[in-house]
């Protein structure tokens, strides 16, 4: 059973106080800080970049969570490893080549000499089968309850089954991995 | 099962105290919480409940 993670999304701080804020998630118990890279392309929104992954770095050592809302995100991977994330998320709508965008996050070297953990979100719309043949290079399936514009609209009910698909679908990469390595 | 080779199932988008258990219960094992948290008068307590209501869910 995987433990359960709790990942404040900086995205929802007052920037006017970031060290604070990050210091007050980080006190609070986070156990993981997820923040949202939006491009005005992928999303209509527009949020951070390099600066603020700086920023946020330089005042926490808990696990940054990168979830890419971009397009090309391939462009960008190393050098988001260079300043500290520790996951790198990128949407299957945005990579042609999915595999191979993931197997590269994982040849990332992170902080402390590890790699660099590879994620793959999935819009609402997008069916959890796209992630099967992609199995063995993923650490990490991220839902989206929401299409994201600028502001959340939850929408639990739909969200919930796809979770449960897409937990369907990494016990199956789990139980395969497992019995490819025996 | 899930975890077995460490893959998370993280959910993001308006995340709120009601839904993590529900969501651990279907595999969830990371959950991205915006405002639940940040604008919580008491983040720790916030934090505090979300895990405890995911974890009665797994």
């Amino acid at each position: 059973m995987a433990v359960i993670k709790i990942a404040p999304s900086i995205l929802s701080a007052d920037f006017g106080v970031l060290a604070e804020e990050i210091a007050r998630v980080e006190a609070a118990g986070a156990d993981q800080i997820h923040i949202d890279v939006m491009d005005g392309r992928f999303v209509p929104n527009i949020t951070m970049g390099f600066p603020i992954l700086d920023a946020i770095r330089k005042r926490t050592r808990l696990p940054l969570d990168l979830h890419l809302m971009i397009v090309e995100p391939e462009k960008y991977l190393a050098e988001f490893a260079a300043r500290g994330a520790d996951m790198l998320t990128v949407h299957v709508e945005a990579c042609p080549h999915l595999q191979r965008t993931l197997a590269s996050i994982r040849e990332l070297v992170g902080r402390r000499g590890s790699p660099v953990k590879a994620g793959a979100a999935l819009n609402p719309a997008t069916t959890p089968a796209t992630i099967e043949w992609v199995k063995d290079d993923l650490d990490l399936v991220l839902v989206m309850s929401v299409n994201r514009a600028s502001a959340a609209r939850s929408s639990f009910p739909p969200s919930i089954r796809r979770s449960d698909r897409s937990a369907r679908c990494s016990a199956r990469a789990a139980s395969t991995s497992r019995s490819t390595a025996a | 099962m899930l975890g077995a080779r460490g893959v998370d199932v993280s959910i993001d988008g308006g995340v709120k105290v009601e839904h993590a258990r529900p969501l651990a219960e279907h595999g969830a094992s990371i959950l991205v919480a915006g405002s639940a948290v940040f604008e919580a008068q008491d983040p720790a307590k916030a934090i505090r409940e979300l895990r405890a209501a995911a974890e009665l869910g797994q």
